[in-house]
């Protein structure tokens, strides 16, 4: 996009300073950009879950050209994603909204960490200390090892 | 056994079972029918043979819109059905064919060759499908006389679906 801005303003300068031809490039760059983000997040209907924005599908591009066209009426994106979704309803957002039933799909695994963290937490806690064996004779002279350090010390 | 452990272990895995449950019983790929009784997208296009065609014409009597395409072997296997359903419900029932995604050149030769005796429309732009929610083709949707979308076929239509729905908007006349 920045070459395009670079590329667009040279241009204008070169023509005498009028700055219109690069303003519309701007413009038209811009479109393209929020296109592909808002196209990111509608589902293409007769793709396997990718989005219009990605497929090159004849139905994908028609969907993109119409989510222009509504970019061009200055649509903000939540009416551009609402179009859609009041025709092929919530199945066509990639996205789902945080709402509803979808709430569980935000929810649920931050909910799955806690309960996992809290019974791993629980099963810890609640695992009893290892038992070290202590000898409960003072009697080690049987130890060869132990009898052996002593003679070469002395003791 | 550990029977508290055990209640939990079932506690937490249980949702998970339900949602999945839920899940197994739904086709994802299939488009929700979100004109179901609801009115009908107007649309203004032009027929095959040039003439433009405005869907507000249509009120006053139940219609079925068929989309589809000669690049679709179910839709050529409807065709036949489609129109000897067009010939016995005569002036009763509108039927309008939207080509989609199709060359217009193609479906003039695909109707030339195997016959058409209902009004066909070029949806330049799937601007229509897209409106009506299509997501493939064959796909049909039976308006009734007021204009209200009472139902929705994904895939080939047969005898039986066309009387079943159709015949109650003929006889209820709406």
């Amino acid at each position: 996009m920045m070459f395009t801005l670079a590329l667009a303003l040279s241009v204008a300068q070169a023509n005498g300073a009028d700055l219109v031809p690069a303003k519309v490039e701007v413009e038209v760059e811009r479109t393209n950009d929020r296109a592909i983000v808002l196209g990111r997040k509608i589902r293409c209907p007769v793709c396997q879950g990718m989005p219009i924005s990605e497929s090159p599908s004849k139905s994908a591009q028609d969907m993109m050209a119409v989510l222009r066209r509504l970019i061009s009426e200055n649509k903000s994106d939540a009416e551009i994603i609402d179009y859609f979704k009041a025709r092929y309803g919530e199945w066509a957002i990639l996205e789902p909204s945080r709402s509803g039933f979808n709430l569980l799909v935000w929810l649920l695994p931050g909910v799955a960490l806690l309960v996992g963290g809290l019974i791993f937490w629980m099963s810890i806690r609640r695992r009893p200390a290892p038992v070290v064996e202590q000898s409960t004779s003072d009697d080690d002279t049987d130890d060869p090892y132990l009898k052996a350090l002593r003679d070469e010390v002395g003791a | 056994m550990n029977w508290k452990r055990a209640a939990l272990v079932v506690l937490a895995v249980s949702p998970l079972f339900i949602i999945l449950a839920a899940g197994f019983g739904t086709n994802p790929h299939a488009v929700p029918f979100m004109l179901k009784d609801q009115p009908a997208p107007a649309f203004e296009l032009v027929t095959l043979d040039g003439e433009t065609f405005d869907s507000t014409t249509l009120k006053g009597k139940p219609t079925v819109v068929n989309f589809w395409a000669t690049w679709c072997v179910p839709c050529v296997q409807e065709h036949g059905l489609l129109q000897s359903a067009a010939r016995y419900y005569g002036d009763t029932v509108n039927f309008v064919g939207v080509v989609y995604q199709d060359e217009k050149s193609a479906a003039q030769e695909y109707l030339a060759e195997y016959g058409n005796n209902f009004t066909q429309l070029w949806d330049e732009g799937s601007n229509a499908a897209i409106d009506f929610g299509v997501a493939g083709v064959p796909e049909s949707f039976i308006i009734d006389a007021n204009g209200v979308v009472r139902y929705k076929r994904e895939g080939v239509l047969t005898r039986p679906i066309i009387q079943e729905q159709l015949e109650p908007l003929i006889r209820g006349g709406g």
